[in-house]
C-alpha cells in the first residue's frame, strides 16, 4: 500500500515537472524584473501615460490642474505604496534566486587540546557535498517562486490601475447623481412652497402640506446621502493616489462617458481570461516550485552522504600528522523520509486544487461578466432610447393638460420627479455598464476581483409618489 | 381664476383647429343646420307654425298614400360641439343630435330606422302613446335592430305636445354618444294663439377631456361638456325675436345623470306643457327658471316685450363651463402666476411650450381638441361662460340680413363706472368696507 502510494505521488510530479520552465539565467537584476513586469502591466492595461511629465509628488501633480483618468493612473503607479511594495517583493524574489545558486560554504574545523604530554591538534576541511546535488533544483525552485511573485505583483498592479479607473468612474457617477438629487430637491421645495401658498390661503388640507413637506425632507435626505457618496468616492480616489491630504477640492475632469460598449470585444471571453490570468500563472509557477521541492525531498532521502572533506590530526606526543578523508552519512534509522515526501506531495496537490478553483472562478467570472455587460448595455440603450424619452413625453403631455387647466402644477412636478428618477436610474445603469466593461478589461488584463464572482443588483427606479397632487 | 393662460391656449388651439382640421372635418354636419331667421316661419297648410331646432334640423318626410314616411339612419357622426371641439359621436342622418321629427296630431306616421352603427340599437318614442310593440324597448317590445338592418315603426299620433326619441338598447353607451332627438306634434285644432317663434332644444351632457375625441359613456359624474342641441357656448346660435312676438321654447333633457334648471334673463314665463301633455291655464305660474329633469320636457312661453340681449342658461354653474378640469387645486385667493413661474424654473419643457406658443410654432402640432373653459368675445368684453349658455336677442326690428348682432343699449340704460361726482353727490364712499351710507 505504502509503495503504491509513493508511486501515485510520483506520477503528477513527473508530468508537471516537464511543463515547468527550466531555471532562468541567474543574470539580471531586480530593476530589470520590475521594468519587465511594469511593461507587461502597461501593455495589458493600456496605461500609456507620460511618466516623464510626472512631478516629484502626487500633490504637486494635482496642483497643475484638473485630474484626468490617465494622469490619475500614472500618479497611482508612481506613488501608491502597493507598487513600491511589489517592487520590493520582486527584489526579494531576485535575491532568493541568486542565493539559491550559491553553494554552501565549506567548514574548517580546528581543535587544540592540551595534555601534560603535549598538545593535540585536530582539524578538517569539510564541504556539504549534498549541496552540490541540491543546488540546481533549489535554483529551479527559486526561479519558479520568482515567476509566481512576478505574476502576483503584476496582478496587484493591474488591480491598482483598475481600482483607480473604477474610483474615477464612481466619482463621475456620484457627481451626476448629486446633480439629479439636487434638481429633485429644488423641485420638491417648489412643490412645497406652492402647496404652502394654497395652505396659507386656507385652500387645502394640513395633510397635503405635510405630504409636500415630507417630499421636500425626503429629497433633502437623498441629496445629503448622494453628497456623502460623492465624498466617499473622492476619498477612495485620494487613497489610491496615495495623497496624505487632498489639495483642497480635488478637481476631477470629465463626466460619465456615453458609450460604454464602444470597441468592447467579449468574444471567447472565458478562454481569453483564462489565458491572461495572473493568478493562474502564479499558481502554475507555485505548482512547479512545489514539485521541484518534492523532487528535492526525494533526492535528499536517496542520498545518505551529507558532507565530505579532508581531516588531519596530530596526537599529543606525536610529531607526525595523520591526514585522511572524511565523509558524513545520515542514517535513516528514525526518519525514513516518507512523511516529508508525503507532505511535499500534499502541497503539490493542494496547489493544484487551488489552481482548479481559481480556473473555475475565472471562467465563471467571464461568463457572468459577459452576460452582465450585455444586459447593462442593452438596458442602458433601452433606458436612453425609449424609457427616458417617454418619461419626458409624459411630462410634456401633463404640461399640456396643465396648460388646459385639467391638472394642477403638482401633477407636473410629480411627473418631473418621476422623470428625474428615471434619469437617475439611467445614470446608475450607465455607470454599472462602465463598471462591467472595466471588469471585463481587468479580467482580460489578468486580474479577477471579488465583484466578478458575486451577484450585482440592477439599479431600479423607485416607486414612490413625489407630491400630494394638491386637492 | 387664472383665465389668461387658458384663454391663450384656447385661442391658439382654436386657430390650429381651424387651420389644421378645417378641411378634414368640413364634411361633418354644417350643411343646412338651422339658425334663427329674420322673420317668423310661415304657417303651414296643416295650420301650424314650424319649429326651429337651432344648430340642428327638422326631419323631412314624404307623403305615401296619406302616410307621413320618415327615414332615420343611425350611424357614426363627426360632430362639432363648438369650433375647436370635435367628437366622434353617434347620431341620426349625419347629425348630432338627430333631427327633430315634426308632425300633426292624428297623422299616421311610418318611420324607417336603418342601423349603420357597429352595434344593435332600437328607437323608443318617449312620451308618445304608441302600441306596445312600437315602443322600442330592446328585448321587451322588440328584438334589437342589428347593424345593417332597417326596421319599420308605424303608428298614429294620438296626442299633441313635445316628446323625444332615443335608443332603448344599451342606453348608457348609445345616449352618451349622442343618439337622441326631439319630437313635436302640433295640435290639429290649436287653442289659443300660435307662437311666432317656436324653438326646440335638447339638453345633453358629455364626458370628453381635452385631447380626447370620443365621448366617454363610462362617466357617471364628471361631465365636462354641457350642450344645447349638442352645441356648447360659444358654439351655440342665438335665438331671436322681434319685440312683441310670442316666443315658445321647448326644452327636452336626456342627459345621463343631471337635471338642468334653465334660467332666462329679462323675462318671466309660464310652463305651458310637459311631455305628459298641456298644463291647464289655471295651473300655470310665472317662473324665471324651469327645472328640466332628465327624461322630461318642459315648454315655456312668453311675450318678447323687453328688447336686448338676454342670457339663457343652466343655472348650475359647472354646467356653464367647458371641459372644466375638476382635479385642479383650489387657487382662489392665491397668486396663480407663481405656479407658472415655478414650473418654468423646474420644468424646462414649460419654457419650450411657452416659447412655441408665443412664436406660433405650435401651429404645426395637431390641436388638442379642446376649447377654452369659458366662452368667447362679447360686445363688452369676455363672456365668462361656456356650455349650456346662449342668448335670446330681442329687437324692435330684426334686420333683413338675419345678422342680429349685439344689442346697442341706450346710454342711460347702460351700466358703467361711477364718476367721482356721482359718488360724492350720492354720498357713496368707495373706500368703505361695509358700504354704509351717511344718514
Ligand atoms: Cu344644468
Amino acid at each position: 500500500m505504502a509503495r503504491w502510494m509513493t508511486a501515485a505521488w510520483a506520477l503528477p510530479l513527473l508530468v508537471l515537472a516537464s511543463s515547468c520552465r527550466g531555471a532562468p539565467a541567474v543574470r539580471g537584476s531586480a530593476a530589470l524584473d520590475a521594468s519587465r513586469v511594469m511593461s507587461e502591466v502597461r501593455d495589458r492595461t493600456r496605461a500609456d501615460g507620460d511618466t516623464a511629465s510626472l512631478a516629484t509628488s502626487a500633490s504637486s501633480r494635482l496642483a497643475a490642474g484638473p485630474l484626468d483618468v490617465g494622469s490619475a493612473v500614472e500618479i497611482a503607479l508612481a506613488f501608491n505604496p502597493t507598487v513600491r511594495e511589489g517592487y520590493e517583493r520582486l527584489g526579494i524574489a531576485r535575491a532568493d534566486l541568486v542565493q539559491a545558486g550559491l553553494l554552501a560554504n565549506p567548514m574548517l574545523d580546528l581543535g587544540i587540546k592540551r595534555f601534560p604530554a603535549g598538545t593535540e591538534i585536530e582539524g578538517g576541511l569539510v564541504a556539504p557535498v549534498v549541496d552540490l546535488f541540491r543546488m540546481p533544483i533549489r535554483r529551479r525552485i527559486a526561479a519558479s517562486r520568482q515567476r509566481a511573485v512576478e505574476a502576483e505583483v503584476a496582478r496587484d498592479v493591474v488591480g491598482l490601475v483598475y481600482d483607480v479607473r473604477r474610483a474615477f468612474l464612481v466619482v463621475h457617477e456620484a457627481r451626476a447623481i448629486v446633480k439629479l438629487r439636487s434638481d429633485a430637491l429644488e423641485a420638491a421645495k417648489a412643490s412645497l412652497s406652492l402647496m404652502e401658498s394654497l395652505h396659507d390661503a386656507g385652500n387645502t388640507l394640513d395633510q397635503n402640506r405635510t405630504i409636500e413637506a415630507i417630499g421636500a425632507a425626503r429629497a433633502a435626505l437623498d441629496l445629503e446621502a448622494a453628497r456623502s457618496d460623492e465624498a466617499e468616492a473622492v476619498e477612495d480616489l485620494v487613497r489610491l493616489l496615495a495623497l496624505e491630504e487632498p489639495p483642497g477640492a480635488l478637481e476631477i475632469e470629465g463626466a460619465l462617458g456615453t458609450a460604454p460598449g464602444e470597441g468592447l470585444d467579449v468574444a471567447d471571453l472565458a478562454a481569453r481570461a483564462e489565458g491572461a490570468s495572473w493568478d493562474l500563472r502564479a499558481l502554475d509557477a507555485a505548482v512547479c516550485a512545489a514539485r521541484q521541492d518534492a523532487a528535492l525531498v526525494t533526492r535528499d532521502r536517496a542520498m545518505w552522504l551529507r558532507d565530505a572533506g579532508l581531516v588531519g590530526k596530530r596526537d599529543h606526543g606525536e610529531s607526525a600528522v595523520g591526514v585522511g578523508p572524511h565523509v558524513g552519512l545520515e542514517l535513516p534509522v528514525f526518519d525514513s523520509g516518507r512523511t516529508a515526501r508525503a507532505r511535499s506531495a500534499a502541497v503539490v496537490r493542494q496547489l493544484l486544487a487551488q489552481r482548479d478553483a481559481r480556473r473555475l472562478d475565472v471562467r465563471s467570472a467571464a461568463r457572468r461578466l459577459e452576460a452582465r455587460v450585455r444586459l447593462l448595455l442593452d438596458r442602458e440603450r433601452v433606458l436612453r432610447e425609449q424609457y427616458l424619452p417617454e418619461r419626458n413625453q409624459l411630462v410634456k403631455d401633463i404640461l399640456d393638460r396643465y396648460s388646459m387647466m385639467q391638472v394642477g402644477a403638482f401633477e407636473v412636478l410629480e411627473a418631473k420627479g418621476h422623470e428625474l428618477d428615471a434619469r437617475r436610474e439611467h445614470v446608475q445603469t450607465l455607470a454599472a455598464a462602465w463598471r462591467a466593461r472595466l471588469d471585463v478589461e481587468e479580467l482580460l488584463a489578468g486580474r479577477l476581483n471579488d465583484g466578478m464572482v458575486s451577484r450585482a443588483g440592477l439599479p431600479m427606479e423607485p416607486e414612490h409618489p413625489h407630491t400630494a397632487g394638491g386637492h | 381664476m387664472g383665465t389668461t393662460r387658458r384663454e391663450l391656449m384656447g385661442r391658439a388651439a382654436l386657430g390650429a383647429a381651424l387651420v389644421g382640421l378645417g378641411a378634414r372635418w368640413a364634411h361633418a354636419e354644417g350643411e343646412g343646420m338651422e339658425g334663427a331667421g329674420a322673420a317668423p316661419k310661415p304657417i303651414t297648410a296643416q295650420g301650424y307654425r314650424p319649429t326651429t331646432t337651432l344648430d340642428g334640423k327638422t326631419l323631412p318626410y314624404r307623403m305615401v298614400d296619406g302616410v307621413k314616411v320618415f327615414h332615420m339612419v343611425a350611424g357614426d357622426v363627426e360632430h362639432e360641439f363648438a369650433p375647436g371641439l370635435l367628437g366622434r359621436c353617434w347620431g341620426y342622418n349625419g347629425i348630432v343630435h338627430g333631427p327633430t321629427i315634426e308632425a300633426v296630431e292624428g297623422d299616421h306616421v311610418r318611420i324607417y330606422v336603418t342601423n349603420k352603427l357597429s352595434a344593435p340599437t332600437t328607437v323608443h318614442w318617449h312620451g308618445l302613446f304608441v302600441p306596445s310593440g312600437m315602443d322600442g324597448v330592446g328585448g321587451l317590445s322588440q328584438r334589437p335592430i342589428e347593424p345593417g338592418e332597417t326596421f319599420r315603426y308605424e303608428f298614429t299620433l294620438r296626442q299633441h305636445g313635445t316628446f323625444m326619441y332615443h335608443p332603448h338598447h344599451d342606453e348608457m353607451t348609445q345616449m352618451a354618444l349622442g343618439l337622441m332627438g326631439m319630437i313635436v306634434v302640433h295640435p290639429r285644432e290649436p287653442k289659443g294663439p300660435l307662437p311666432d317663434r317656436d324653438y326646440v332644444y335638447m339638453l345633453g351632457e358629455w364626458a370628453m377631456d381635452p385631447g380626447v375625441w370620443r365621448p366617454d359613456p363610462n362617466e357617471m359624474k364628471d361631465f365636462n361638456i354641457l350642450t344645447l342641441n349638442a352645441r356648447a357656448f360659444p358654439g351655440t346660435s342665438p335665438m331671436v325675436a322681434q319685440l312683441g312676438e310670442r316666443v315658445r321654447i321647448r326644452i327636452g333633457n336626456l342627459s345621463a345623470m343631471d337635471h338642468h334648471p334653465i334660467h332666462l334673463h329679462g323675462y318671466a314665463f309660464e310652463v305651458i306643457e310637459t311631455d305628459g301633455g298641456q298644463v291647464p291655464t289655471s295651473a300655470r305660474w310665472p317662473e324665471t327658471t324651469v327645472l328640466v329633469p332628465t327624461g322630461s320636457v318642459r315648454v315655456v312661453e312668453f311675450i318678447a316685450d323687453n328688447p336686448g340681449d338676454w342670457a339663457i342658461h343652466c343655472h348650475m354653474t359647472h354646467h356653464i363651463m367647458n371641459q372644466m378640469g375638476h382635479g385642479v387645486p383650489n387657487t382662489a385667493g392665491v397668486d396663480v402666476t407663481q405656479f407658472d413661474e415655478r414650473l418654468m424654473e423646474h420644468v424646462p419643457e414649460m419654457n419650450e411650450i411657452m416659447e412655441a406658443m408665443m412664436s406660433g410654432d405650435d401651429m404645426d402640432k395637431p390641436p388638442p381638441n379642446g376649447i377654452p373653459m369659458i366662452g368667447g368675445t362679447g360686445p363688452r368684453g369676455y363672456i365668462t361662460m361656456g356650455g349650456m349658455f346662449t342668448t335670446l336677442r330681442v329687437r324692435e326690428r330684426l334686420p333683413e340680413s338675419g345678422d342680429v348682432g349685439w344689442y346697442d343699449a341706450p346710454a342711460e340704460t347702460q351700466a358703467r363706472p361711477a364718476s367721482a361726482d356721482e359718488l360724492r353727490t350720492d354720498g357713496v364712499d368707495p373706500t368703505s368696507a361695509t358700504g354704509e351710507l351717511p344718514p
